[in-house]
């Protein structure tokens, strides 16, 4: 009996380090091969504070959290700041130092030995020293664990780090400091692992470097892939199999001698056939989604007609009209001996939509990445609603008031429709994590806010049905359609609209020009268009650029520029 | 305390020198197809192993090791991309989800050969030992081999890249893809190449490292790790970078001995990766991006 308890303690104290993992790398896409030296760090803090200071084990567990949670957010800043690759190599790195520290930092870790006699921990004058007392203690903690990550992934937050994870740039695109979410959520996860290494501590009172080894942190990420990234339940899927695989492994009789081999094979074997077979491992991400897509709020939205849908235009303010929406002078930029973008020059007046056309290649798009900020340009400004933003990053430059769609569409294959568009809300309270712990009634106000907000771009785009379902299942088409609305869920009065009908079929070519009309008229917003499909600038724009060779060589109304024999030699190619 | 330095130094250029050729032979592959290739450790255990069975269990000369080694290498590291690789792009499977499964292959292959092997090392028979000896220091004739080849395997790599047809090829998939796809070639014909190449140096590395030391189930997994923090240390895009990262860590973890003792070298090396990317994140010789 102490046997199966024991075991069942086991599979919970995996399941809670297994969750933590899957906060960094089911939702936030990024792969942590450290994850040991989190709960190892968590372990070491609490049996030093328990023996050496006596201190409740409560207070352990919080310091090792703290340190753990520092640790990962200091990590994780250098190499997410460079690419995600470097990530694995960081990791891996840190992994292994850590290891080495705890094998020879004698003075604190007792080396090999490990440390013993970890006073068992007590609570209330109840005493946690036998796998019956402390089964529910470990049930406790991993409850807690898990309702910590329920919160978190429910939440604005955890919406922005599945965005992230589906497309960064597009996410960044949306005013998003996706930077600090992945910190964040490094520090999240390496402070709940830090609350499992401690809880396994307190159970064995006695640990060693082993526990925390390279091998252990792989196995976490078997766990998580076999349980099912980012699937809530998928954690204590995994550990439940994986722990207790061994352990029957054991009952097979000529088995006592390889087990160890055997189970490092099976865990590699498991981890390569799902990954060739079932990526999404036993439970799914979106499994069993459909039911709970009852939304607050989306009863009352089915009562808003179409009409209603669309605010009443606000007037314009008087002193921002004075001012240009958007002014850039000079803008250059190289690839390497390239010129891509020459001394480009253009000005949008306030409420007005203002084409950027040229064939292609002509820089049309680096234009629009050097006003976004996904480019750094070699010279010139950047002055958005009067402010200076040249060389700012993305997020700043959607705060500033503009924000931008993709060429190829970029939404978050793998959210709903629905989060697509509730993504990029702007200011969500529940973006930060003090605010879901702490203000968690405004963020409730506002997610059903937003979620209002949200059903009313859908359904002005005509996709209020489909907002349950992932986009990736939608058409073509329709995923336009979902951009559009994500971009005007920002609120952005200034919109980058990159070929918003590259690839379409004539008939939703003439919905999408007609949409943009209507949004930009009665919303008032200031468009910047570029057009290769000279039929739907003439649809839409009255004056336009025209863009070659990362030069502006005319501007003026569109019929003119249309009619001018030279630029279509250019824009034909006709020589 | 000079005749040390010395000598520390004799050694941290042959440990770089194997460092430098596994840094080139994992940087061909990753600049090329973007795998995390983690089950390059496993090819460098099967060759070691190879090398080693061939001359401890037959008759034939030492030299044919070193052609065992290759052809494992070879048939392996190809082997891990048709089957493997090949399979997870058709699935249009992640990047990450092609370094879990390679990491998944590289645990089980290295079980399996702790199943068959135990743990006991295996050391490669009929080389001949020569003591040699340039000054205050001392070297082994297999040091002195590990070195020479080495760096002229890197430079006849060097060569193939910038002279040979199939080398310009490489450069373009790795560079620019659909560029690549529009001039007529196929990347995964390339990719195959930079798979046979890159397992090929590291079968050398096995050899040599099997010839100065032994083989042993996780022999791999340092070496492994030196390669791909040679590349990121050196930029990704350059083999000179990845050869010269690679030297730069040998001496580093060498010549760290004479202020930390040696269980620490492993640090040493994670702290230079560690500064180099925050001072210049694109490593020590890649163009500035943009």
């Amino acid at each position: 009996m102490d046997y199966i308890l024991h075991i069942l303690i086991f599979i919970l104290i995996y399941a809670s380090l297994v969750q933590s993992l899957n906060l960094i790398m089911g939702y936030a896409g990024v792969v942590s091969m450290c994850h040991a030296i989190f709960s190892g760090i968590g372990a070491y803090t609490a049996a030093l504070i328990s023996i050496h200071l006596g201190y409740n084990f409560l207070v352990g567990m919080a310091v090792g959290f703290l340190l753990a949670g520092v640790t990962g957010a200091l990590l994780a800043l250098p190499s997410l700041r460079v690419r995600d690759e470097y990530l694995i190599v960081f990791t891996i790195g840190f992994q292994m130092v850590m290891f080495e520290l705890m094998l020879t930092a004698r003075g604190i870790t007792e080396g090999q030995g490990g440390i013993t006699n970890i006073p068992a921990p007590a609570l209330l004058g109840l005493e946690f020293n036998s796998p019956y007392s402390f089964l529910p203690l470990a049930l406790g903690i991993t409850i807690v664990c898990f309702i910590i990550a329920w919160r978190v992934i429910h939440s604005p937050f955890g919406r922005v780090l599945k965005a992230i994870r589906e497309d960064e740039s597009a996410c960044r695109a949306l005013g998003k400091n996706s930077l600090r979410f992945k910190v964040l959520v490094f520090a999240l996860g390496g402070g709940l692992a830090a609350i499992g290494g401690s809880t396994l501590a307190y159970y064995l009172t006695f640990i060693s470097p082993f526990s925390f080894s390279v091998d252990i942190s792989i196995f976490l990420i078997v766990m998580v892939v076999m349980g099912g990234a980012a699937n809530f339940w998928g954690p204590l899927v995994g550990a439940a199999i994986l722990v207790g695989l061994p352990e029957v492994l054991r009952f097979i009789p000529g088995t006592a001698d390889i087990i160890d081999v055997l189970r490092e094979f099976l865990y590699g074997i498991i981890l390569m056939l799902f990954m060739l077979f079932r990526p999404q491992g036993i439970l799914p991400e979106y499994l069993g989604r459909k039911q709970k897509l009852t939304l607050p709020g989306s009863k009352a939205l089915q009562e808003l007609g179409d009409n209603q849908a669309i605010e009443t235009p606000r007037p314009l303010d008087e002193k921002n009209i004075s001012l240009p929406a958007v002014e850039i002078q000079g803008l250059s930029k190289s690839f390497g001996g390239l010129q891509a973008v020459k001394d480009v020059s253009l000005t949008l007046p306030f409420g007005k939509i203002t084409g950027l056309i040229g064939p292609n290649g002509c820089g049309k798009t680096t234009v629009f990445n050097l006003i976004t900020g996904h480019l750094i340009p070699n010279g010139g400004t950047v002055y958005i609603r009067g402010k200076d933003m040249t060389n700012k990053p993305p997020y700043r430059v959607v705060s500033s008031g503009l924000a931008r769609s993709w060429q190829d569409v970029r939404i978050f294959n793998g959210m709903t429709v629905l989060e697509n568009v509730l993504v990029a809300r702007p200011n969500q309270t529940g973006e930060s994590l003090l605010s879901l712990i702490f203000k968690p009634w405004r963020v409730a106000e506002e997610e059903k806010e937003n979620i209002r907000k949200a059903f009313e771009y859908l359904n002005l785009v005509g996709l209020q049905e489909k907002a349950d379902q992932l986009a990736v299942s939608l058409s073509p088409t329709e995923q336009k359609l979902i951009a559009l609305s994500r971009l005007l869920a920002t609120e952005c009065p200034i919109l980058l609209l990159d070929e918003p009908t590259a690839a379409l079929d004539l008939e939703s070519v003439k919905r999408i020009i007609n949409l943009i009309k209507k949004i930009a008229k009665q919303k008032q917003k200031t468009v910047l268009l570029v057009e290769h499909n000279l039929d739907v600038v003439r649809g839409l724009v009255e004056n336009a650029y025209f863009m070659s060779d990362g030069e502006i060589l005319a501007h003026g109304q569109i019929h003119e520029l249309i009619a001018d024999p030279k630029l279509a030699e250019v824009y034909f190619g006709i020589e | 305390m000079k005749i040390l330095l010395w000598q520390l130094l004799v050694n941290g250029i042959i440990t770089g020198s194997l460092y430098a050729l596994a840094g080139v032979s994992w940087g061909i592959i990753y600049r090329t197809t973007h795998i995390f290739h983690f089950s390059h450790q496993l090819v460098f255990a099967v060759a070691g192993y190879a090398a080693a069975l061939v001359t401890s269990q037959t008759p034939l000369p030492f030299y044919f090791g070193f052609l065992t080694a290759i052809i494992a290498a070879v048939a392996l590291g190809c082997g891990i991309e048709i089957f493997l690789y090949r399979n997870l792009r058709r699935l249009k499977a992640t990047q990450t989800t092609i370094f879990l499964a390679s990491m998944g292959l590289a645990i089980a292959g290295i079980a399996l050969i702790l199943f068959f092997f135990r743990s006991n090392p295996r050391s490669l028979k009929g080389l001949p030992a020569i003591m040699l000896s340039m000054g205050p220091t001392n070297f082994t004739a297999v040091d002195l081999a590990l070195v020479i080849v080495s760096w002229i395997m890197i430079g006849l790599l060097l060569l193939l890249l910038a002279k040979w047809r199939y080398g310009k090829a490489i450069r373009a998939v790795g560079s620019n893809l659909e560029l690549a796809k529009n001039l007529g070639l196929n990347p995964e014909n390339i990719y195959l190449l930079v798979f046979a190449i890159g397992s090929a140096l590291f079968g050398i590395g096995a050899f040599l490292f099997t010839a100065r030391n032994c083989a042993f189930p996780t022999m791999g997994l340092l070496p492994f790790f030196m390669s791909f923090t040679a590349v990121f240390l050196g930029g990704i895009s350059s083999i000179a970078g990845h050869a010269l990262a690679g030297l730069i860590l040998g001496l580093a973890e060498t010549l760290g001995m004479i202020v930390l003792p040696g269980e620490y070298r492993i640090i040493i090396v994670f702290v230079i990766l560690f500064v180099v990317i925050i001072i210049k994140p694109e490593g020590l010789l890649s163009p500035k991006r943009g």
